[in-house]
């Protein structure tokens, strides 16, 4: 038989079966690959691997190695590309979500007065949440993250409802525990019991939108379904019956356009209603009594009464822990602590329905779900012809991912981002902040000295809080500027093609295509770089991908780079930067193959992945994310780095006995400087000046430069060799990140880490110099 | 010392206070638990309501 990675670009074919097993499998049949479902191969990758297929009318990505595990088959000619298209009769409003003649008797259940009503919004990936929940919520959003995971958590409350509090989950294609995101929405749901669900659903993309909702309508707890991009669905000649729809998933149903704006007011007004009402589901059941012999239907009521008391002591919602069960969802199993003889009992329910059914327990369950998304289409939506975005995205991708273009229009387009950053906007507004610091640090300068203020004291505050936290400060323009670029990149869908056909590189070295963008905007700065690895799904992938930003050559390490150029070997400067560029990455290959077979066993995440069509970011997004990096980037130059600063201020003002020193030689950086000397001696290192003026680059790669100029006040070139110069460029590429990069990855993999991968990169570092040092004495450089 | 000395040096003391203390308590929170929180530390994001 075929499998899906035998057919040719443009067939359509069916599935058959799915193989492979767990998690992945259950997020292929959650993506919508189940059997029955027709699949087209859209095409490769650049590089042959991995592949873009179209299904349920989206873009989704699949390695080769994945696909040869879903079996297909072809389809007759006169098949492919058939629609039906059904007459439907107008249907009244049910009026779910709403008071009036229609308000369900008996199924409110009022909160108490005064109760703080709690909302969870949920969507899929690329459904227009973000946009949603700034339109909700306004600026006055609070940050911060799930408890145990790095996931991202927004909470704000409704505007012109103070008295409620919305929680943006993240974005998930099921509640199956595939990713961390999953499981983080999975138990916000299931554990903090918010009152009421919004539930955007993208309408271009309706049916796999509609497969969370059946699973949250699962959850019995009151929802509202967001029909969002209702303008794109109705301007490509498509439309909902709204009516309909409502009826049919019995919760209140309101079509919207989040970018717009239209639609929001009663799609709170609903919400607010559901959830002091308490107005749950008035439909679970999807599975039908007749449908396929009713197997599925049977196995999912029996468990239900088999599981009832477990469910309930558990607090769990009965239809999705039966649901889950069936699916054997170890997490939900283990919560619910059932009898042997139960389980046993499961078992034989479920194989049963798996021999009756044809298909194995998880297709199953999702086959009932997408099965009833295809009645509930059918009888209320109206497919679009293709539309204008996604005739778009299909010409904008002939370059951007075509065979021969995607790999120079990557370049070109991340050419132009860091050249427009490091050199044009960002580079002006740092110039433009560099300077406001210095008048500032001058006007304070000249103050403290016509106040007489101690000279100790004008010390601290110009040489160690103006200089330190000024020199961090000033990189606030680029990170700002770098973000704006790369959340235009990301909003708009490329950085998802990007990762589509460089997938096959990084995987060599155990990464996913992902990976890129955070290596990529490492050659920028370490800090935003870590920040970037948030987007990744795996927690193997982010931890990795975070270590292997060190090896890229930030742009602070130019000047030192610029400085022993010119110093050691004039004329060759583009030579040597680019041999330093090539040695951080070919470093960085080595240390993530070391970190393959050791730290990070294992394979990178499979690279199921959806192409959404390309967009232009809203404006409103794109300053609230600005304004987010700002303020945690400046939170932290003014708690971590300004107490950095004050300690390598005292440390380098005073000796031992807490005299301040006038010669920084006797200072107590130079004495515990002078520790390092013998380590650093066999890499030609061994003079306690360039140990100062390392360790001053820990607090900012920059300040090598101007402590070594100040240290070796006759010049560096005659008291040191090429080879040492040499050892000390390479050492410099590769040794510990700023305390800037530090704080950032303490944040985001803890103080283990960040402590373990200052101590690896020295070492990497010490070992490479001692290297180029060897080369260089074996070649009789001296 | 002066006067002002002192002034500055108490203003200096409030900052880096502050500094740790906002330090701290950025620390506490689960983003920097590097994936090991169990709802201990007092996380003001979602540990402590448990």
């Amino acid at each position: 038989m075929l499998t899906l990675k035998d057919i040719k670009i443009g067939d359509t074919v069916r599935v058959e079966s799915v193989g492979g097993s767990g998690a992945l499998r259950q997020h292929f049949l959650d993506m919508g690959i189940i059997p029955g479902t027709e699949v087209t191969l859209v095409k490769f990758a650049p590089m042959g691997d991995p592949m873009e297929l179209r299904l349920h009318g989206y873009e989704l990505t699949l390695r080769l190695a994945d696909a040869e595990q879903i079996l297909v088959s072809e389809l007759p000619e006169k098949v492919q590309g058939a629609e039906k298209r059904a007459e439907r009769k107008r249907k009244e409003h049910p009026g779910l979500g709403e008071g009036g003649r229609f308000h369900p008797k008996g199924s409110g259940d009022p909160l108490p007065e005064g109760t703080k009503m709690r909302f969870a919004l949920v969507g899929n990936q690329n459904s227009g949440k973000t946009t949603l929940f700034n339109r909700l919520t306004g600026a006055k959003q609070h940050v911060g993250n799930f408890p145990g995971v790095t996931v991202d958590r927004k909470d704000g409350a409704i505007k012109g409802h103070p008295d409620t509090v919305i929680t943006d989950l993240p974005g998930i294609y099921s509640m199956s525990p595939y990713s961390s995101e999953e499981i983080v929405s999975r138990n916000f749901v299931l554990n903090e019991k918010p009152h009421a669900l919004i539930n955007i659903v993208d309408v271009t993309n309706i049916e796999r939108n509609l497969y969370l909702t059946m699973q949250l309508l699962e959850m019995n707890i009151p929802t509202v379904v967001a029909l969002n991009m209702m303008d794109e669905l109705t301007g490509s000649g498509g439309g909902i019956d709204v009516n309909s729809m409502e009826e049919l998933l019995g919760v209140p149903v309101v079509p919207i356009s989040a970018a717009k704006n239209e639609g929001i007011e009663e799609l709170v007004e609903h919400a607010v209603h559901v959830a002091y009402y308490q107005e749950r589901p008035l439909r679970q059941d999807f599975c039908g009594k007749s449908e396929n012999g009713g197997a599925v239907h049977r196995c999912i009521h029996g468990i239900c009464h088999l599981i009832e008391d477990h469910a309930e002591s558990a607090g769990l919602p009965l239809r999705f822990a039966a649901s889950k069960v069936i699916e054997g969802d170890e997490l939900v199993i283990a919560r619910l602590s059932l009898d042997k003889n139960e389980e046993e009992a499961i078992e034989h329910i479920v194989s049963q329905m798996e021999k009756e059914r044809g298909l194995d327990r998880s297709a199953a369950i999702a086959d009932m779900r997408f099965s009833y998304i295809q009645k509930l289409c059918s009888g209320s939506v109206t497919k679009p012809h293709e539309s204008k975005e996604h005739i778009r995205s299909r010409k904008i991708d002939t370059f951007l991912t075509g065979k021969y273009t995607a790999i120079p229009a990557f370049i070109l387009i991340m050419g132009l981002v860091f050249f427009l950053t490091f050199n044009v906007i960002g580079a002006f507004l740092q110039g433009l902040l560099e300077n406001g610091i210095d008048k500032l640090t001058s006007l304070a300068d000249t103050a403290l000295t016509n106040a007489h203020v101690n000279s100790t004291i004008q010390s601290l505050i110009i040489d160690g809080i103006f200089a330190g936290v000024g020199s961090v400060l000033s990189f606030l323009p680029i990170i700002v500027t770098l973000f704006f670029f790369l959340s235009l990149l990301e909003d708009s869908g490329y950085i998802a093609r990007v990762a589509f056909f460089m997938d096959k590189l990084l995987r060599k070295i155990g990464l996913s295509g992902r990976s890129i963008v955070p290596l990529l905007i490492g050659f920028g700065c370490s800090v935003p770089a870590v920040m970037a690895t948030r987007t990744l799904p795996s927690e193997r992938d982010r931890r990795m991908t975070i270590l292997l930003t060190p090896f890229m050559s930030c742009t602070a390490k130019l000047p030192i780079y610029a400085f022993f150029v010119s110093a050691f070997f004039p004329g060759k400067g583009a030579l040597i930067m680019i041999m330093l560029y090539v040695l951080g990455i070919i470093a960085g290959i080595l240390a993530a193959l070391i970190y393959k077979g050791t730290l990070f066993k294992g394979e990178a995440v499979p690279f199921v992945m959806e192409l959404p069509n390309y967009r232009l970011p809203g404006a409103r997004n794109v300053m609230q994310l600005l304004w987010e990096k700002a303020k945690d980037f400046l939170q932290k130059a003014f708690s971590v780095i300004l107490i950095a600063t004050v300690a390598v201020w005292f440390l380098q003002s005073f000796d031992m006995h807490l005299n301040m020193v006038s010669d920084k030689e006797d200072s107590i950086l130079a004495m515990v400087s002078g520790i390092f000397v013998p380590v650093m001696k066999p890499a030609g290192l061994g003079d306690w000046r360039i140990v100062v003026s390392l360790v001053s680059g820990f607090m900012a790669k920059e300040s090598v430069v101007s402590t070594l100029e100040i240290l070796y006040s006759n010049g560096v070139a005659s008291a040191m060799t090429a080879l040492s110069a040499a050892s000390l460029l390479v050492f410099s590429l590769l040794y510990t990140p700023c305390v800037a990069a530090v704080a950032s990855v303490k944040r985001e993999l803890g103080r283990k880490w960040a402590f373990a991968m200052v101590l690896w990169q020295c070492g990497f570092a010490w070992a490479v110099a001692l290297i180029v040092r060897l080369i260089g004495l074996m070649a009789g450089v001296g | 010392m002066s006067t002002l000395d002192i002034i500055l040096l108490i203003i200096i003391a409030a900052a880096l206070t502050a500094a740790i203390a906002s330090s701290v308590k950025r620390a506490k929170q689960g983003r920097l638990c590097g994936g090991d929180c169990a709802g201990c530390k007092g996380c003001s994001m979602g540990c402590d309501k448990k």
